[in-house]
């Protein structure tokens, strides 16, 4: 696990927010999670293979999570956790781990990467992943809501 | 105790080895796992771990000179398994090393260690014994 | 979905529950889950990419791993510690192994992710708009689910 490998999803999160819905994300300090991985309330959870094996983790509470759905749907007001926002929420975080596949082309050696479709996880958990070390970077979003950023991930070039 | 006779291949060197390896690696994980505070059990943690990872190396090497001697297909692949359990556990090593052997880890470490040789030795090793049995005292 | 992708994975969880802990594994009823899945205690996902993108969600009682990690190690086993989440993490490994060598026997070329674990009480999951099958599986020593959301490139 390389600290380079967090860079390509923080890149994408923030320019999403960025130039799609105007908005800034604050870059939190990088650290080494605890493992297992609390997540008190919400989390969205993708895998990753090919030349690279293992999870990338987006930890939230709920009102973030409705942040996040809001900004998708163009400020509409999100009640609750529906069938239509968690569908918001996977678009959304297929788009981050999607774009970063292209930065991870751009490095020193090049990495294919696939993804799997966003795995939605509601209630509190503590996750273990099977590829080390984990590192953890939060992003503060515009309503001040924390988004924790895991990543585990092992190259196999 | 994790061993089993159904662990057995009909080959008494190496059911000897695999019944040796399968008591130290139990050693290992129930010195890991009792209910001693970690600092006080940490030496015997290291020993038990050392003691158990030399055996590994000695007998993976002995197992492949066998399979070599019987001229055993699978030989290559089967090496290669063994090549890359070796490299998990060198890197669980680095990792206890530059981490400091924390409860944790070492948890992590050995329960992964049970699962892949039960794994390996209930059913990759099962197929050496298949192959000698199929060759009918011609060994 | 399909029953060439579907029973790789039965077959596969099959085989190791006989082979690593000696557990004969039934088929309950197939059902098909809409919404949110609600996760038993201890829950592990393998991803899958390739011919096939999913997940595959195998959902545990709590006491049902306690036993499985009895069987392995013979010994007595109270909490769900490193120790436990590492070696289901491994049993889930190796199914998944097994499993992507009988899709490939079937023509589907993919990759699996390194299982997760996830441990919670109440806690639900979902793939979002996609549905899922899920296969209950009886033994002896408890029952548990398979959760297979699985869809053709």
């Amino acid at each position: 696990m390389k600290a380079d490998y967090i860079n390509p999803f923080i890149k994408s999160f923030t320019r999403i927010f960025t130039t799609q819905f105007n908005q800034q994300v604050e870059i939190g300090e990088l650290s080494v999670s605890k493992i297992p991985i609390i997540s008190e309330d919400m989390s969205i959870i993708i895998g990753i293979t090919t030349d690279m094996t293992g999870q990338i983790v987006f930890a939230m509470c709920e009102n973030t999570a409705k942040y996040i759905c809001s900004s998708m749907m163009m400020g509409m007001e999100v009640p609750e956790i529906d069938d239509m926002a968690r569908s918001a929420l996977q678009e959304f975080f297929n788009w981050v781990c999607g774009h970063s596949a292209e930065d991870f082309l751009q490095i020193d050696p090049p990495h294919t990467i696939d993804i799997t479709p966003p795995m939605i996880s509601i209630g509190r958990t503590e996750m273990y992943a099977a590829a080390g070390i984990i590192l953890l970077v939060p992003l503060k979003l515009p309503n001040n809501g924390i988004v924790d950023l895991y990543v585990s991930l092992k190259s196999k070039v | 105790m994790m061993w089993k006779e159904k662990y057995k291949i009909g080959v008494p060197l190496i059911d000897q080895q695999h019944e040796e390896l399968f008591k130290r690696v139990s050693a290992f994980i129930g010195i890991v796992q009792n209910k001693m505070n970690w600092e006080e059990k940490l030496e015997s943690v290291k020993e038990t771990m050392a003691f158990m990872q030399e055996y590994v190396v000695f007998h993976f090497d002995d197992e492949e000179v066998y399979q070599e001697s019987i001229n055993y297909p699978n030989l290559e692949s089967h090496k290669l398994e063994h090549k890359k359990f070796k490299q998990a556990v060198e890197n669980y090593a680095v990792r206890l090393d530059t981490e400091g052997y924390s409860e944790e880890l070492v948890q992590e470490f050995s329960g992964r260690l049970m699962a892949w040789l039960i794994m390996h030795v209930g059913s990759v090793d099962q197929k050496i014994g298949e192959y000698v049995a199929s060759q009918e005292g011609e060994i | 979905m399909k029953a060439e992708y579907i029973n790789p994975f039965y077959l596969a969880t099959k085989d190791v529950f006989q082979m690593m802990l000696d557990v004969e594994t039934d088929k309950g009823q197939l059902a098909i889950v809409e919404d949110m899945i609600p996760g038993k205690e201890a829950n592990v996902v393998l991803g899958v990419t390739g011919d096939l993108k999913g997940t595959i969600l195998f959902s545990f009682p709590k006491e049902m791993i306690l036993e499985m990690v009895k069987i392995m190690s013979g010994m007595d086993v109270d909490t769900i510690d490193h120790f436990v989440s590492s070696a289901l993490g491994e049993v889930a490994n190796i199914i998944g192994g097994n499993a992507v060598t009988k899709l490939t026997a079937n023509n589907y070329i993919c990759d699996i992710v390194p299982p997760q674990i996830f441990i919670g009480e109440y806690r639900s999951l979902s793939m979002a708009s996609q549905q899922a099958l899920l296969l209950p599986i009886l033994t002896p020593i408890g029952k548990f689910d398979i959760n297979i959301f699985l869809k053709e490139k």
